[in-house]
């Protein structure tokens, strides 16, 4: 750069603010509060407690996968038992109600056999249906087999 | 640097208003001719300068010392405020007579009016220039910081700062004949 323009710039370094101003700026801005930082041990602290959190929530993920959760009060043998006992009774009125609906079943076809096409007679049909109630239970069997579940 | 500056840092960051005063002392005269130089009117220029320290005083805790001086840190404050002023206020202002420009002592009446002269004159040539040229026209010559302190002021590589450097005088001189 030639020596004038750098001369001319370094004249430029005698500008200055106007002091009242400087000193009146300086007053109005101290009486602004600085936002405040974390010092070096509330930073350390809460590292720290940060630190232990994620540890101890990877600690409680990792004992949770391992073993089920252990509640005080909970016999896990008495429940394996009732559950065992449970599956026996669900099993017997099973085969309690598949007994029935197939002694309904045997009946309904010797019917049919003994009677050839004429329990499709529509006129029968016509005479039957008065007596039919759809609200009776025709299978008390199926009844017991719920009540027993419930049980 | 300011002697004792990391102290003095240290504890205005601890809240001690005296300590920020002195930075404010030593620092405010620069960053004022910064953005005056950038804005070309003595009471704009007062108030960025304001809002660059206020901002500075209360923000003083997000400082952080790595390796950039504390003089950095202000400089990329007043960019930012420069670029507000620039997008809030009306353009084409008029330029601040040369004649309300404080200056420091003269030694006489004559050389006052040379030197108020002089600085309407090359304020006029800067103020032509692209903003970027214009800081680094101001920190590199009128503030003498180094390449490295005006690369960390502005953000850029100092290879990069020494290809505007480059391209900045370069613009000044054509304005300035």
């Amino acid at each position: 750069m030639s020596y004038s323009v750098l001369e001319k710039l370094k004249e430029l370094k005698r500008i200055v603010p106007n002091p009242d101003y400087s000193r009146q700026s300086l007053i109005s801005i101290l009486r602004h509060a600085p936002q405040k930082s974390l010092g070096i041990f509330e930073t350390l602290l809460f590292r720290i407690s940060l630190v232990v959190t994620v540890f101890a929530v990877i600690l409680f993920g990792a004992i949770r996968s391992e073993a089920p959760l252990k509640l005080a009060g909970l016999d896990p043998q008495g429940l394996k038992a009732e559950a065992e006992e449970l599956d026996l009774q669900l099993r017997l009125t099973e085969i309690s109600l598949n007994q029935d609906l197939d002694g309904s079943a045997i009946t309904a076809l010797k019917e049919a056999a003994q009677n050839g096409p004429g329990h499709l007679n529509t006129s029968i049909i016509k005479n039957e249906t008065p007596k039919l109630d759809a609200t009776e239970y025709s299978n008390p069997g199926v009844d017991e087999a719920l009540k027993a579940l419930s049980e | 640097m300011l002697d004792g500056e990391n102290k003095l840092i240290r504890d205005a960051i601890r809240g001690e208003s005296s300590a920020f005063g002195l930075l404010y002392g030593h620092y405010q005269p620069q960053i004022y001719r910064f953005i005056f130089l950038k804005v070309g009117r003595r009471e704009e220029a007062e108030d960025v300068t304001h809002q660059v320290f206020l901002s500075a005083w209360t923000n003083v805790a997000s400082y952080k010392d790595r390796g950039h001086p504390f003089s950095s840190w202000l400089y990329q404050i007043a960019r930012n405020k420069v670029i507000d002023f620039y997008r809030t206020q009306k353009a084409d202002l008029p330029l601040e007579s040369a004649e309300e420009v404080f200056i420091s002592s003269a030694e006489s009446h004559l050389e006052d009016f040379e030197t108020k002269a002089t600085i309407e004159e090359v304020q006029q040539a800067i103020l032509k220039l692209k903003p970027e040229y214009q800081e680094v026209i101001i920190l590199r010559f009128v503030e003498d910081l180094s390449l490295k302190e005006a690369a960390l002021a502005l953000g850029k590589s100092e290879g990069a700062v020494k290809l505007l450097q480059h391209r900045a005088v370069k613009n000044l001189k054509q304005h300035l004949t």
